[in-house]
Order: structure tokens, then C-alpha cells, then sequence
């Protein structure tokens, strides 16, 4: 088989797993719906006596948050929860039989993840939202071309920041604390949450050096046309910089988490 | 009587073993407190974060949002910590089958869902909870009584009774509809909206959190004893009287669909 036909049909067996789920999926698009109301209620709360907070208006918040919120079911994945569920029980041992280069079969299955959720997910909460929240069109030259494939970066970069905290599993009996504290880092410093213009600048120049930012926050700015065009070709380089940076580092991790694993059980 | 001190004795027996069976995994308890804890740290900054650039919601202060916040992570916190093994009826109960034990047993079904797993871990949910409701006290001039803080209590309790009703009401219809939990996730993700003061919504969403599912009880109404200076107090009264109509209405629900149920046993 070539290769690129096994990391399809990776892809192909991800996208059909979520097939089978079709009442959750529903009720999730009506939580991701209930998510975005509530930010909806806050944030126009918070811009009754404001025209601009932080850099943004009410205008661009809105559309942030649906963006955001929606672009958050696409780049989403559950790599290191898989991860540490196969070691826990075992069933790690197939796929380490699968001649495959394990972080790539890893990314390739949660995209095809990803594109169901594109599908049913992050178009229809889009289409949906911008009926009833005030949302508005990508701005700028370059946000309509962009954009997409800023966010496409976006889940390389969060599904290498899943990988890397599901290999935790190799070291550890119980990781379900390092699972929580990355989904907290990226929850908070994504920008998915709040613009990370709402920090205080410490924080700000302190996640400069992070990857965590380029998942959201860089894509959204963006799609609001709110960064000059040096800025946004610097930031898409960077989220390929920090793609890269963390493959690697996943290869070497994974060159020693083997070596601890024992299977039990027979 | 007797029946009730048999329950009374009952419930000491579980409490005794649930307490020494989590003390035999402490290091479970220990990261899935951490694990919990982390969880509601993302709320926690994600307002911090807006009021170091907002000073008001509405004319709510950041120590008054602050206390509603925490007051509602305390009940719910109470909810997750005595009452989480509801949760698990549709998948561990209904479609495993292990109702058919609890039916064998001559005690109240849901008593014995409840009671054979309590979730201590929970707790860092009402630690969370209490700390912002500490912290907005320490910055408020309020001069409040013993008494003051045994109605607080009292209010607390209250509000993690309305919670318990409805949850007890949605787990319930899994004995007429399969469902794997989506929609208790849908309305976990509805419970943000009790973390703020109803205020700050619309009309349609005021009536809905007052009257049909009524999360403006749990926390925002019962809050306004300390701050409401004499503002919605019929309210406040009206949370435990609401507290009481609906875990009847919850218990009735119980009953008719525990007759419902039908095994899946072979």
C-alpha cells in the first residue's frame, strides 16, 4: 500500500467513527449553541459602556466568538485521551503492530475527525450562529484565503500539543492531571476562551514564546483583518515553525516512551 | 421512624466504606481532585481575566459576580460530589444492566444509585467555589451575622437540591429513551448561564432560567440575601419553596420510570 493510502484511509476510519454518533454530535452542536449565546449575553453586557475593550469592538468580539467557537470543533481532537486510554489497556500493542509512523497515524485519524466535525459541526454552529448573533464576513485582503489555512495549521499545531501530552501516559500510570493541565493551557491561552489582549502584558510577552496563542487567537485576528500583511505571513510561519518544532520533539519523546512500555496481561 | 434511622444507619455504613475505598487510592484522588480542580480554574480566569480590563457587568460589581460565580460552583460543587453517580444511570445502570441488582434489593432505587459511589474528588469544585466566595466577601462592607451565614447555607443547600431534581429528572428519561448521556452534557453547558446574574440576558432567557429550568435559583436569586440590599428577596425565599417543588416533581418522575424499566439482560 502506498502511503499516502494508509494515512487515508486513517483518515476514513476516523471520519466514520464519528458517523456512528450522530444524537451526540446533535446535542453537541446544541451545547457549542449554548456556549456562544451565554458569550453572546456576556460580552454585550460588558460593551454597554464601552466602545472598545482591549483592542476590540463589540462588532469583532461577536464574530470572534462564533468563529472562534466553531473553528474550536474543527481543530479539537482527542489524541492524548486515545492515547492514554491504548495504554492503559492494552490495546496499544495493535497499533504499535501497524507498519506506521505512529504520531502521523495518530494526526491523520483525529483529521479525519476533524473533517466530519467540519462538516457537521463547524458549518452548521457558522450557518446557524450568524443568523442569530451579529457576525461579520472575513475582513481584510487576505482573511478569506488565509484564514482556512490558518486554521488547518491550527489543528496540526493542537494535535502535536496532544500528542506530546498523551505520550505522558508512557511514564505514568495515572495522567488524567497533565491531561486536565494541558487542556487548561489551551482552553486559557488558545484565545479561544477571551482575546489574549485581556491579560496583563506579562502574560502576553510570556505566551509570545508559547505555541498556545497560534491555535485561535493568530487565526482570528486574521479573519478580522486586525494584523498588517507582515504580520500575517509572520504569523503563519510561525505556526508551521511550531508544527515543526513539535513533530520533532514528538519523535524524540516517542524514541524513549516505547522503551518504558510494558503490556500487561496475556 | 424506624424505616428512616435504617436508612440513617444505611447511609453511614456507605459513607464509611466510600470514605475507606478512596483512601486505598489516594493517589486517584489526589489527581482527579487536581484534575477537577484544573477544570474550574478555565471559569475562574476566564473572569478575572475580563474584569482587569471591565470594572462592571451591568452595574454588577466584580466582587458581586464573584460571590454569584462561587456560590453557584459551591451547590454545584455539593451536586458532583454526593449525587455524580446519577450521572452514570444510563451507561452504568440501564445499558450494563446493573439495575436489575439495585431492583433486588428490598431499598429505594434511588437511594442506592445515589449512596454506591460517592465522588470526593468532586470537592475541589466546592473548594473553588468557596474561595470566590471568600474573596468577594473579604472585599465587600457587609457586616454579616452568624445567623447570615447559616441562611447562606441554608440557600446553598437549597440550590444543590435543585440541581439533584434536575438532573434526577433528565437521567430519568433514560429509562424511556436510550441516550448516553448527551443531554445531561447539554445541560451541564446550560449551568454557565448560572453563573451570572440573569440580568445581563434577554427577556425569553430570564423567563426560561426563572421558571422551566430553573438555574436562576441555584445561584444568582439564593446570592441576593447577602447582596441584594433588600433587591429580588422574594425571590430568595422562593429558592427553597422551588427547591422542594421540583425534587417531588423529580422523585415522581423516578418512580414511573423505574417501573419503566425494562432489563436488558439475557
Amino acid at each position: 500500500m502506498s502511503r499516502l493510502a494508509k494515512y487515508w484511509a486513517f483518515m476514513r476510519m476516523g471520519y466514520l467513527t464519528y458517523l456512528a454518533y450522530r444524537f451526540q454530535v446533535l446535542m453537541s452542536f446544541v451545547s457549542y449553541l449554548l456556549i456562544i449565546a451565554l458569550n453572546y449575553f456576556l460580552w454585550k453586557a460588558v460593551f454597554a459602556k464601552h466602545q472598545v475593550i482591549a483592542g476590540f469592538t463589540m462588532e469583532q468580539m461577536m464574530t470572534y466568538v462564533v468563529i472562534g467557537w466553531s473553528a474550536r470543533t474543527f481543530f479539537a481532537n482527542r489524541i492524548d485521551r486515545m492515547i492514554g486510554d491504548a495504554v492503559r489497556d492494552g490495546s496499544i500493542a495493535m497499533d504499535l503492530l501497524k507498519p506506521t509512523n505512529f504520531q502521523l497515524y495518530h494526526y491523520f485519524r483525529a483529521f479525519g475527525r476533524a473533517v466530519f466535525m467540519f462538516l457537521f459541526m463547524t458549518l452548521p454552529i457558522i450557518i446557524v450562529a450568524s443568523v442569530i448573533f451579529p457576525v461579520s464576513l472575513p475582513s481584510g485582503k487576505l482573511g478569506p484565503y488565509l484564514f482556512p489555512l490558518s486554521v488547518i495549521l491550527s489543528f496540526f499545531l493542537h494535535a502535536g500539543i496532544s500528542y506530546l501530552t498523551g505520550l505522558v501516559a508512557f511514564f505514568t500510570r495515572n495522567n488524567e492531571g497533565v491531561l486536565r493541565f494541558k487542556q487548561l493551557l489551551v482552553e486559557v491561552f488558545s484565545g479561544v476562551m477571551i482575546p489574549i489582549t485581556f491579560f496583563p502584558d506579562w502574560v502576553q510577552n510570556v505566551l509570545f514564546w508559547l505555541p498556545f496563542k497560534y491555535i485561535a487567537y493568530a487565526p482570528l485576528r486574521i479573519y478580522l483583518g486586525m494584523e498588517p500583511l507582515s504580520k500575517v505571513h509572520q504569523g503563519v510561519l510561525l505556526q508551521i515553525m511550531w508544527i515543526v518544532i513539535i513533530y520533532l520533539t514528538g519523535q524524540i519523546v516517542w524514541h524513549y516512551a516505547i522503551k518504558r512500555l510494558e503490556i500487561q496481561g496475556g | 421512624m424506624r424505616r428512616a434511622l435504617f436508612y440513617i444507619n444505611l447511609l453511614r455504613a456507605y459513607l464509611s466504606n466510600s470514605i475507606k475505598s478512596r483512601l486505598a487510592y489516594r493517589e486517584d484522588f489526589l489527581s482527579g481532585f487536581i484534575a477537577g480542580a484544573m477544570m474550574q480554574l478555565i471559569g475562574v480566569l476566564f473572569i478575572v481575566s475580563l474584569f482587569v480590563k471591565v470594572p462592571s457587568l451591568r452595574g454588577w460589581r466584580k466582587e458581586e459576580i464573584f460571590f454569584i460565580f462561587g456560590f453557584s460552583q459551591v451547590s454545584l460543587g455539593l451536586f458532583f460530589t454526593f449525587f455524580s453517580n446519577l450521572l452514570e444511570l444510563s451507561e452504568k445502570y440501564i445499558i450494563e444492566g446493573n439495575f436489575d441488582r439495585i431492583l433486588l434489593r428490598p431499598l429505594n432505587s434511588y437511594f442506592q444509585v445515589i449512596t454506591e459511589r460517592i465522588y470526593w474528588e468532586e470537592s475541589s469544585t466546592i473548594l473553588v467555589g468557596l474561595s470566590m466566595m471568600s474573596y468577594a466577601l473579604s472585599r465587600m462592607p457587609l457586616n454579616l451575622g452568624i445567623g447570615d451565614y447559616l441562611i447562606t447555607l441554608g440557600l446553598v443547600l437549597a440550590a444543590c437540591t435543585i440541581y439533584l431534581a434536575i438532573f434526577t429528572i433528565l437521567v430519568s428519561l433514560t429509562f424511556w429513551f436510550n441516550d448516553r448521556g448527551s443531554v445531561v452534557s447539554v445541560m451541564l453547558m446550560l449551568e454557565g448561564f448560572s453563573r451570572y446574574p440573569v440580568t445581563i440576558f434577554n427577556r425569553v432567557v430570564r423567563v426560561i432560567l426563572t421558571f422551566i429550568i430553573p438555574y436562576a435559583f441555584t445561584a444568582f436569586f439564593p446570592s441576593m440575601y447577602v447582596l441584594g440590599k433588600g433587591r429580588y428577596s422574594i425571590y430568595v425565599w422562593m429558592t427553597p419553596v422551588v427547591a422542594l417543588v421540583f425534587l417531588s416533581l423529580a422523585l415522581l418522575v423516578w418512580r414511573q420510570g423505574a417501573r419503566a424499566y425494562e432489563s436488558t439482560g439475557s
